[in-house]
């Protein structure tokens, strides 16, 4: 089931203190490298050159455990939502130098971040999605939550330059590939001006009325799309026409949003009976879909079937992919990173965070460096 | 219910809602605890399919997951605002949550 916004327009009218230590120097090379970067419980970023399967570099961060991680395009400066997901922090991931710390909070409003973090296509400017609660004497007061935009060369004290409301609910918020867009991904699909907030179009979710098929539910906390700018994320719907006990009452289900085309997809393709927590479509072939959870997952997403799952060792919140497609790392919960051949879904090597820590919920990105 | 007397607000509002033919309306979630559950016996969750078969595994793999952003608060200490050392020093839950101790209130 396909949808263009177009055609749906018409139809719907510190700072602290920072230990950065060099495991490795990054090689230069002709063309651009990818490394995988994720974060920790010890409150530690770290970068592996997946290739090779060792660890690169060891960042202590201020503020503790990210959960959103989030590079620029020149892999330079890595900025995380982190300290109990009341800040954000940027590094320099060549020497792990603070270059940047916002508070979410202000005077007695508390506000925390959860999962939408995203920088500006041309670097300049990090959008955050924050959850507001003033804090009055005897009571909480829940205030609108809001889109929060830094200018990053505000540096270590930088306060908000524009904010401007959102839906609540709204998880993660990702960039067009042009930055005219600013996709808010929650209850449904927002399409914003990221210059001023204001709402120019909307993707039906809950709002939705697919036949025969309930609004999805879907779990969006994980940015690992890089690859290919095309956004995913595992849906779950019921089906309306049949009972409960029919083993296709509930379908599993995978959304597609193309950042380059505004494009978004929902395809249902199997019956379901796993869990799945994320995905990542192939760069090499955007008819492969992997998903992860207990289990590793290849789908073929144009014909709607499971092509093969396997067993993992044990469970893995997160997915990426290597340019060429070949490989799928899996992480996230503990403290490895699994590799798994895409031909075969064979376990083909492994990379382990050196303190032992749990990467918990930390995104795990692709950064392209040269 | 002409013998059981409801103790507080919410049973309040059900013995309302059953007089009014509206029970079912309050029992949505009376076959499968799903997401943040209450229960703690016998796990932490039941998983979408009623069981715990398709919980994370282990379980201690998704304790930091859940916790730290609070997608469980009625199970664990909410650290991300009133118990925020809760974890401190034990940053892999598989090894060190042994550790991970109850929480108190604590004089304001």
């Amino acid at each position: 089931m396909a949808f263009q916004f177009k055609t749906l327009a018409r139809r719907m009218a510190l700072a602290g203190t920072v230990a950065a230590v060099a495991l490795g120097a990054l090689a230069s090379t002709a063309s651009a490298k990818d490394y995988l970067l994720t974060g920790s419980h010890s409150g530690k970023l770290f970068l592996f050159d997946p290739a090779k399967r060792t660890l690169v570099r060891e960042i202590s961060l201020p503020g503790g455990t990210p959960l959103g991680v989030q590079p620029s395009s020149d892999g330079k400066i890595v900025y995380v939502m982190n300290d109990k997901l009341g800040a954000l922090n940027g590094v320099e991931l060549d020497t792990g130098k603070p270059v940047f710390h916002a508070s979410l909070s202000d005077g007695d409003v508390r506000g925390k971040g959860f999962v939408g973090l995203a920088l500006s296509r041309d670097d300049k400017e990090l959008y955050a999605v924050v959850y507001r609660t003033r804090l009055h004497k005897t009571e909480y007061e829940v205030l609108q939550p809001e889109i929060q935009v830094f200018s990053v060369a505000d540096g270590l004290n930088a306060k908000p330059v524009r904010t401007f409301p959102v839906a609540r609910q709204t998880a993660q918020i990702h960039f067009s590939t042009d930055g005219s867009k600013l996709y808010a991904i929650g209850a449904n699909v927002d399409i914003l001006d990221p210059k001023t907030g204001a709402k120019q179009d909307s993707f039906p979710l809950r709002d939705g009325n697919r036949p025969n098929l309930s609004a999805p539910d879907m779990l969006a906390i994980w940015s690992q799309h890089s690859q290919t700018n095309v956004w995913t994320a595992p849906i779950f719907s019921a089906r309306t026409d049949l009972p409960q006990t029919d083993p296709a009452a509930f379908q599993t289900g995978i959304m597609q949003l193309d950042l380059a085309s505004g494009q978004m997809r929902m395809d249902e393709f199997e019956n379901t009976s796993h869990v799945i927590f994320s995905s990542t479509l192939n760069p090499a072939n955007r008819d492969e879909v992997y998903t992860v959870y207990t289990q590793l997952s290849k789908v073929n997403i144009r014909d709607k079937t499971l092509v093969k799952r396997v067993e993992l060792d044990h469970t893995y919140y997160a997915i990426n992919i290597s340019a060429d497609g070949k490989e799928v790392y899996v992480g996230g919960t503990m403290d490895d990173i699994a590799v798994y051949d895409t031909a075969t879904l064979s376990k083909i090597g492994s990379m382990s965070l050196p303190d032992g820590s749990d990467m918990a919920a930390s995104w795990m990105q692709i950064v392209k460096r040269d | 219910m002409k013998h059981v007397k409801p103790l507080n607000a919410k049973a309040a509002l059900l013995e309302k809602a059953a007089g009014e033919g509206r029970a079912e309306e309050v029992r949505v979630m009376q076959t499968v605890v799903a997401g943040c559950a209450t229960t703690t016996d016998p796990g932490w969750e039941v998983d979408a399919f009623g069981g715990t078969a398709a919980l994370c595994s282990p379980m201690e793999a998704d304790l930091y997951g859940c916790s730290d952003p609070c997608w469980w608060p009625a199970q664990v200490p909410d650290n991300m605002a009133t118990y925020t050392n809760w974890t401190d020093g034990s940053d892999s839950a598989p090894r060190d949550w042994r550790n991970l101790q109850a929480v108190f209130p604590g004089k304001k």
